[in-house]
């Protein structure tokens, strides 16, 4: 009797993989992405940001946290004269393989949300949206540290640090560039 | 015409048609996903025809631009090399530097007042370059270009720009593991070095494994003991959705906390805890195939499960101090039984998570009991085994704790002692339970580091409690030396997290009186 259900348990499953769909749109590309973050806008622009090396270094300070590339895209979502808001997509290391992950901050430099588009450790690594919707509306005010203000993802330290270090940069670059007039 | 009919005897039936039907779906998969394999493989060379064209546009925009005899001669990094002997980061490091270089030059040009037109084309050849940066940067997300529309499953234009995408490598490791006794011998040991290998296929199809080495080598030491080679887990995921996806292979068993995470890192001690070693008995992992998947509660939280079907222990294993050698490591494991293995655990904030696992499962695998002296001599039975366990995992600020509770009950107890010529108080346990709690903080979490990774130091203490005799089947008796507690005072030190240095002074302890103190120390590290 118990292994007549675990025979079709089996072929059950097995039927699921058959059925599976084959196309993966498991993850959003990067004009898919934008526009999901900004339904309203009417426009997206794209700046190109160089950073000098005096800059990459106050980045680093602010961040506490590498700065390994000079040249970021911010991409700047407007409705007529009105700034909505900006986004910067970012690959970063995780393990051996990396994770992109497209980054919205509010005009004022906040953090209004981060979306994973592509990840290539095993899935079990990748952090949940409970856990990167704890920085939402955060500064670089705020600490963000795992394990002091941000709590650790049990399983999946390196991926909780790498996310946190890459927030911590990313806010860090896009208060220089504005700061510095790069924006405008 | 005897032997026909007992063909058809219907306990026979499963083992006849799970095989079949696992051929057939196999070779049903097999066909289904060449056939992605071999679209991918068009695609790929369908990228690469595309970007060659795109290239050779740009190369005529550059000739042309140089023909002018007015053209400065300022130079572009516009061939993205073929070279196989640059990296990736080599070259986009290569190519920031040279678009750092010409933006100077650009100012400086400006300052002299160069012709404006001039000036337009170098920024628009930059403005070029600093995509083609981005894009190769951000590979996996650049979206497909409108003049080639047959892209399919894994990351599109990725394939060009990312070459070994799908391999992925790690590992940790115990070493220096060492053990001063109070009495007996000092022993310090490679206790083990895991390395894990990975390969994501496509989005859905991942395959993912861990080797482990314990205890350096296969050949024994002076003590007669020997290390082992092992696959910790091997296994193919099929991704469906976020609530429900596949698994199938050799499996870590869905019980417990430790047994599914336990990377040096991730828990407090140089030992992993009694209970779950002893009782649960970690690591343990068997071949078998389930579900898993993520479910978002919104505002109440998410949960996560995984739920397997796994070949079941053996009761052949069962023993009165511990559950380990019930295991059978998924190495031409017996199926005549098979059990259901599920968890659960649910995380209502992020700072605290709720775990419950379960085990249900026969554990007779069809074995005849041989043992002349025993009224059972020639007996199969069903030994059924049920496990039960819940789990509370704390972490806030600097501080963290967890406590664990497991409960086993097993059946035919008497025919199992038979099985295994065990007698007296040698009896395995009819029931068998354990539990423990560890506390502790991290007193740098009041510091404040400016450096890239914060370092960690905290003190901690575990108090565990468990019997695995806690009763026995009637006419047998209990060994109070099962009757154990365990007391670990310990400090862990984390200068990256990645590493960890852990001390501590451990008290084991039982009913018969026979204590212990220990010292024991080990480095840890994962990558």
């Amino acid at each position: 009797m118990n292994k007549t259900i675990i025979a079709l348990l089996v072929i059950t499953i097995y039927s699921f993989i058959m059925v599976s769909p084959s196309e993966s749109k498991v993850y959003m590309k990067r004009d898919e992405a934008l526009n999901t973050a900004f339904p309203d806008a009417v426009e997206i622009e794209r700046k190109e940001i160089f950073l000098s090396s005096d800059q990459s270094q106050t980045i680093e300070s602010l961040a506490y946290s590498k700065n390994e590339s000079k040249l970021y895209i911010i991409y700047e979502a407007k409705n007529g004269e009105k700034t909505l808001g900006y986004a910067i997509i970012d690959t970063h290391l995780l393990r051996t393989k990396t994770e992109t992950v497209m980054f919205v901050i509010n005009p004022d430099g906040s953090l209004r949300q981060a979306e994973i588009l592509a990840f290539f450790e095993p899935q079990d690594y990748q952090a949940g949206e409970n856990w990167i919707e704890l920085f939402e509306g955060k500064t670089l005010d705020d600490t963000l540290r795992v394990g002091k203000d941000i709590p650790n993802i049990t399983g999946a330290t390196i991926t909780a640090n790498s996310l946190s270090q890459a927030i911590r940069r990313i806010l860090a670059v896009f208060k220089v560039a504005s700061d510095q007039g790069q924006l405008n | 015409m005897g032997k026909l009919l007992s063909l058809l005897d219907i306990r026979l039936f499963p083992k006849i048609v799970i095989p079949f039907f696992l051929v057939f779906t196999v070779m049903f998969s097999i066909d289904g996903l060449s056939d992605e394999l071999n679209q991918n493989q068009k695609e790929f060379s369908n990228s690469i025809e595309a970007y060659n064209n795109l290239r050779a546009q740009k190369i005529i925009e550059q000739e042309d631009y140089e023909a002018k005899p007015e053209a400065k001669n300022i130079e572009v990094a516009q061939r993205l090399s073929d070279d196989e002997t640059e990296t990736q980061d080599e070259r986009i490091k290569q190519l920031e530097k040279k678009l750092q270089n010409v933006t100077e030059e650009l100012q400086e040009l400006k300052s002299t007042g160069m012709v404006d037109d001039r000036l337009q084309s170098i920024e628009d050849k930059l403005s070029i370059l600093a995509e083609e940066i981005d894009n190769i940067k951000s590979a996996s997300v650049v979206p497909d270009p409108t003049y080639n529309q047959v892209y399919g499953a894994a990351p599109a234009a990725s394939k060009v720009y990312l070459k070994d995408k799908g391999l992925s490598i790690g590992g940790y490791g115990e070493l220096l593991v060492g053990q001063v006794r109070e009495n007996g011998n000092d022993v310090v040991d490679a206790q083990r070095v895991v390395l894990y290998f990975g390969y994501k296929f496509t989005d859905r199809i991942i395959f993912n494994s861990e080797i482990e080495f314990e205890h350096a080598t296969t050949s024994s030491n002076k003590d007669g003991q020997s290390g082992s080679v092992s696959v910790e887990f091997a296994l193919l995921d099929f991704l469906l959705w976020q609530e429900l996806n596949l698994r199938a292979g050799l499996l870590l068993a869905p019980f417990g906390i430790i047994n599914e995470v336990h990377e040096p890192t991730t828990f407090f001690g140089v030992f992993r805890p009694s209970v779950e070693t002893q009782i649960i008995p970690t690591t343990w992992r068997e071949n078998g195939l389930g579900v898993f998947g993520d479910i978002d509660l919104g505002a109440a939280g998410s949960i996560n499960y995984r739920s397997y079907a796994m070949n079941s222990f053996d009761a052949r294993g069962f023993r009165a101090t511990n559950n380990r050698s019930l295991r059978i490591k998924g190495s031409r494991a017996r199926f005549n039984d098979i059990a259901w293995v599920s968890r659960v655990n649910y995380k209502p904030v992020p700072y605290v998570a709720l775990g419950a696992s379960i085990f249900l499962g026969n554990t007779g695998q069809d074995e005849a009991i041989d043992n002349p002296d025993s009224p059972f001599n020639g007996e199969k039975f069903g030994g059924f085994f049920q496990m039960y366990e819940a789990d509370l995992q704390l972490q806030y600020r600097g501080f963290e704790a967890r406590g664990l509770f497991v409960y086993t009950t097993l059946d035919d107890g008497a025919r199992i002692n038979a099985l295994n010529d065990l007698e007296g108080d040698d009896s395995v346990g009819s029931e068998q339970w354990g539990y423990y709690v560890v506390g502790a903080y991290n007193v740098l979490s009041l510091a404040n580091f400016t450096s890239q990774y914060a370092q960690y130091l905290a003190p901690f203490i575990r108090w565990e409690q468990y019997n695995t005799q806690a009763k026995v089947p009637a006419g047998f008796f209990r060994n109070p030396a099962n009757d154990r507690d365990d007391l670990t005072i310990g400090l862990d030190y984390k200068p990256i997290p990645n590493v960890v240095i852990k001390a501590e002074y451990q008290r084991l302890d039982n009913e018969a009186n026979n204590s212990q103190d220990q010292f024991n120390f080990g480095l840890g590290y994962v990558f």
